[in-house]
């Protein structure tokens, strides 16, 4: 093994067609227990990076490293190798499992397709179910008739088949209740800590980052705006979108609620990157050179990237007219 | 009180799926409907629109307007009041609009459906499209052609335009990103404190209802287990289910 | 499978049918009062008698029983329809299937093939084949095949195409499962639901095409006892002796009316029903 990171990520571009979903996104997952999480709406290229990642979509230009290989460039055994070591669980539940197949043999499948050794093939999906806090009976169900979170864990179990090193795990709550999220939230905390995972949460809800990620990075528009230790950044951001995402998040504690900084405009779609800063059109604290000129990424504090003409003014306190200066209430 | 919900239960083929002793909201007030799915909160919108019944439910007990009884009112009369009094916007807005037609024309039908005349019509769509912060050049295009967040918002704009005293929505944010979930949230707001509406605020997210709402209703399994003030309950919540809820959401903020 | 048959009653009709007709194929030579006349033998004196208690559709032309003919024909017509089917899946089926899934260069070529197939009537494509080979069984067989499955082939791409984008498909190739398996084990079962109603809907067709082809002379020959064929040989005699036309058409109509009704009871129930049978009702 080498040293350095699990996953090295440089100038990761992807497109479809006209279309830039990732515009030059680099980021580092290092090797477990490690969360990183990905935040960014609809149209960042957040969903996209994290296929690109697993060789689900073709990457147009950039590197990704796993363990120092070069993962673009893998074929036929190889890339059936490293389909092992990192794994996707995806977001929708209700579709991600074959209707027409049995929980237990949606898993021995994947078993049997990497002609893994060990124990025999129902008492490793039996050790696998309960690993996933579920009851192994229910390897004889058919999808439809589980709950959407014992869907979700079915298919956390499926990615563990293989003991990847690596998962992204793409919106994992998104499609869930409450109580069911704060479960499947608990789960991956456990199989980080008893596996020694490294995973890339990929998500909008800023909400459930902080309990499972120790770093984030902001996407907007196929660009990272802002990454660094998570509990810093949203402490301290040092980018307006941030400011404004975080300003978004409802809370439930009036004494903690944050003053909205609303975004004129919608999320623009994936690909529609104007001149400039990607997110100028919508910044409250836009100036001129924003409208001219990439901010590319720089380094505005130890740790702490950010790709802002006046990232430093934002991380030292400057705010949009009319919100107050302390955004996020103090831990 | 605008809208007095009383004794009602939605059942299919005898089975209760939803009951509601007791809810009310009134003129400028946002009550919210919490719960999960399977809850029983959407049928209770369905039924206080009279449209449970499309869905194979029985009805039964009481649903006021203005003191008007809705349950039992024959379809005409509830053709005249659903949209014109009482709005509804659901968690899909691309669902509530055809796609084969102009989102203007979805509007100016229903208001013209309603009684008003082209010129009218015209114009009220107009002005609700500028109160929701849209350009009203937005009414020529299509479904396809426009945001999640811009179809709620015109749905929103068609409440207004029709001068809705009450507003249903059903998870009217849930499928919206969170930076515009927080606009349409703000509009809703503003609905209540400028124009008086009474609305009834559907959501599985227990932080939004509590940013939004004055009281709120916890449903789980087809009954309502709690009611209050948001404030109350949020903070000294008396049900084992609403401390199980609460607990269950996220914080931005890491609790040591 | 009881539920299935029970639970509609085009299906149950047609099922009830449909089996009494692969009985009689399969009885026929215990069933029928002159076995005999089913093959070569001829009984010219008893020629173009009138249904009687003897002979219950009466006799033809060369003095065969008709009653005897038409139980004969059971094994004839539908086991050319099962074969012609079998040949149009086992040909169109992996066509399809590889076409949508690929999709780009294997598609366009796929459904340009289908396409230059399915640009001619079927029955007239079927007829030139069946004239260029000489007249048997056989030939019927492969000419109304190479018809048939270009059909299938369209039916099942658009389905596998769909099943291809599903998130369980993706979820596959990101766990590293063999493309063979995908294909095998998730994509076809996926598409093949549409193919089921649509195989036992032209099983009744394939029996009309291939009666039209024999009355036509290009398929069965004498003495087999095919249907088209006895209606075509009894066709001068029709306004007198109607029996030789009249029972072998009226089995023709029977047999594929009740795959016909069987095909129509399966969609009904492989469709809505059994997504509603075990679902929830999706109120939300």
């Amino acid at each position: 093994m080498t040293a350095g990171p699990l996953l090295e990520i440089r100038d990761l571009r992807v497109s479809f067609g006209p279309v830039r979903a990732l515009d030059g996104v680099s980021l580092d997952v290092k090797k477990g227990p490690f969360g990183i999480a990905l935040v960014g709406e609809s149209g960042s290229g957040k969903t996209t990076a994290g296929r690109a990642v697993l060789r689900l979509v073709p990457a147009a230009g950039g590197t990704v490293r796993f363990d120092g290989q070069d993962v673009l460039a893998l074929r036929g055994r190889r890339l059936r190798d490293y389909r092992r070591a990192a794994q996707i669980v995806f977001q929708d539940a209700d579709n991600s499992l074959d209707p027409r197949m049995r929980i237990g043999a949606a898993i021995s499948e994947v078993l049997t397709a990497h002609r893994l050794p060990g124990q025999r093939g129902q008492d490793r999906v039996a050790t696998l179910l309960a690993e996933a806090a579920l009851d192994p009976a229910l390897a004889a169900r058919y999808p439809h008739q589980l709950s959407g979170g014992q869907r979700q864990r079915v298919a956390i179990a499926r990615a563990l088949a293989v003991s990847p090193r690596l998962l992204v795990l793409d919106e994992p709550t998104s499609a869930l209740d409450v109580t069911a999220q704060a479960r499947i939230l608990a789960l991956i905390r456990r199989l980080r800590a008893e596996r020694a995972l490294a995973y890339l949460l990929i998500t909008h809800n800023l909400a459930i980052v902080p309990e499972l990620c120790e770093q984030t990075a902001v996407l907007y528009l196929g660009r990272i705006v802002e990454s660094g230790p998570t509990a810093d950044l949203l402490a301290r951001p040092a980018h307006p979108y941030t400011l404004a995402l975080c300003s978004a998040v409802p809370e439930i504690d009036p004494a903690i609620r944050r003053s909205r900084i609303i975004l004129p405009g919608d999320t623009p779609p994936a690909g529609s990157q104007p001149g400039g800063c990607p997110f100028h059109p919508r910044c409250p604290l836009a100036v001129d050179l924003c409208r001219v000129t990439v901010p590319p990424p720089r380094e505005v504090a130890p740790g702490r990237l950010a790709a802002c003409h006046r990232a430093e003014e934002v991380l030292g306190g400057l705010r949009p007219p009319g919100a107050p200066a302390q955004l996020a209430g103090g831990d | 009180m605008k809208l007095e919900i009383r004794d009602l239960e939605v059942s299919f083929a005898g089975r209760p799926v939803a009951s509601v002793a007791e809810l009310a909201v009134d003129a400028g007030e946002i009550v919210g409907l919490a719960g999960e799915s399977g809850s029983g909160k959407s049928m209770t919108i369905l039924a206080v629109l009279g449209l449970a019944g499309t869905a194979g439910a029985t009805v039964t007990g009481s649903v006021r307007l203005d003191g008007q009884e809705l349950i039992g009112m024959p379809e005409a009369g509830l053709r005249a009041i659903r949209g014109r009094r009482i709005a509804a916007i659901f968690q899909s807005p691309s669902l509530a609009f055809n796609p084969v037609f102009r989102v203007g024309k979805i509007v100016t039908r229903t208001l013209r459906l309603h009684g008003l005349s082209a010129a009218e019509a015209a114009l009220r769509a107009d002005a609700a499209m500028r109160s929701v912060l849209l350009a009203p050049d937005l009414l020529s295009r299509y479904p396809s052609q426009l945001s999640g967040g811009q179809l709620q918002r015109v749905a929103i704009a068609l409440a207004l335009a029709l001068r809705a005293e009450v507003l249903l929505a059903d998870e009217p944010t849930s499928a919206l990103d969170v930076t515009v979930q927080a606009e349409v949230l703000e509009l809703l707001r503003e609905l209540r404190d400028e124009r008086g509406m009474a609305i009834l605020f559907v959501s599985h997210d227990l932080a939004v209802i509590a940013e939004l709402c004055d009281r709120v209703a916890v449903m789980r399994a087809g009954q309502v287990v709690e009611t209050g003030p948001v404030a109350q309950v949020t903070t000294a919540p008396r049900h084992d289910y609403t401390r199980e809820l609460l607990a269950a959401v996220p914080r931005l903020e890491v609790r040591p | 499978m009881r539920r299935l048959l029970g639970s509609s009653p085009l299906i149950t009709v047609g099922g009830a049918v449909a089996v009494l007709i692969v009985l009689v194929a399969v009885f026929a030579p215990l069933l029928a009062p002159y076995p005999a006349d089913a093959g070569s033998a001829t009984n010219p004196v008893a020629a173009l008698q009138a249904p009687s208690l003897h002979h219950l559709f009466g006799t033809d032309q060369v003095g065969r029983d008709v009653f005897s003919r038409v139980l004969y024909g059971a094994r004839v017509s539908p086991l050319v329809a099962l074969l012609v089917l079998v040949i149009a899946c086992v040909v169109g089926i992996p066509l399809g299937v590889v076409a949508g899934y690929f999709g780009s260069v294997a598609d366009e070529t796929i459904m340009r093939i289908t396409d230059i197939f399915l640009a001619f009537p079927s029955l007239l494509l079927s007829l030139a084949f069946a004239a260029v080979l000489p007249p048997s069984l056989t030939s019927l067989t492969i000419a109304i095949a190479i018809t048939w499955w270009p059909w299938y082939t369209r039916l099942i791409r658009g389905q596998a195409a769909s099943v291809a984008g599903r998130p369980y498909v993706e979820s596959c190739r990101a766990l590293g499962i063999p493309t063979w398996r995908i294909l095998l084990r998730h994509v076809l079962p996926n598409s093949v639901t549409p193919l089921i109603v649509q195989v036992s809907l032209d099983f009744g067709g394939v029996i009309l095409t291939a009666s039209a082809l024999s009355f036509l002379g290009l398929g069965a020959q004498d003495p087999t006892p095919d249907w088209g064929l006895m209606v075509a040989e009894g066709q001068n005699y029709f306004t007198t002796q109607w029996w030789l036309v009249t029972y072998p058409g009226l089995a023709i109509l029977i047999t594929a009316l009740a795959f016909n009704l069987l095909g129509d009871g399966l969609r009904d129930v492989l469709d809505p029903r059994w997504r509603g049978q075990r679902g929830w009702v999706n109120v939300r």
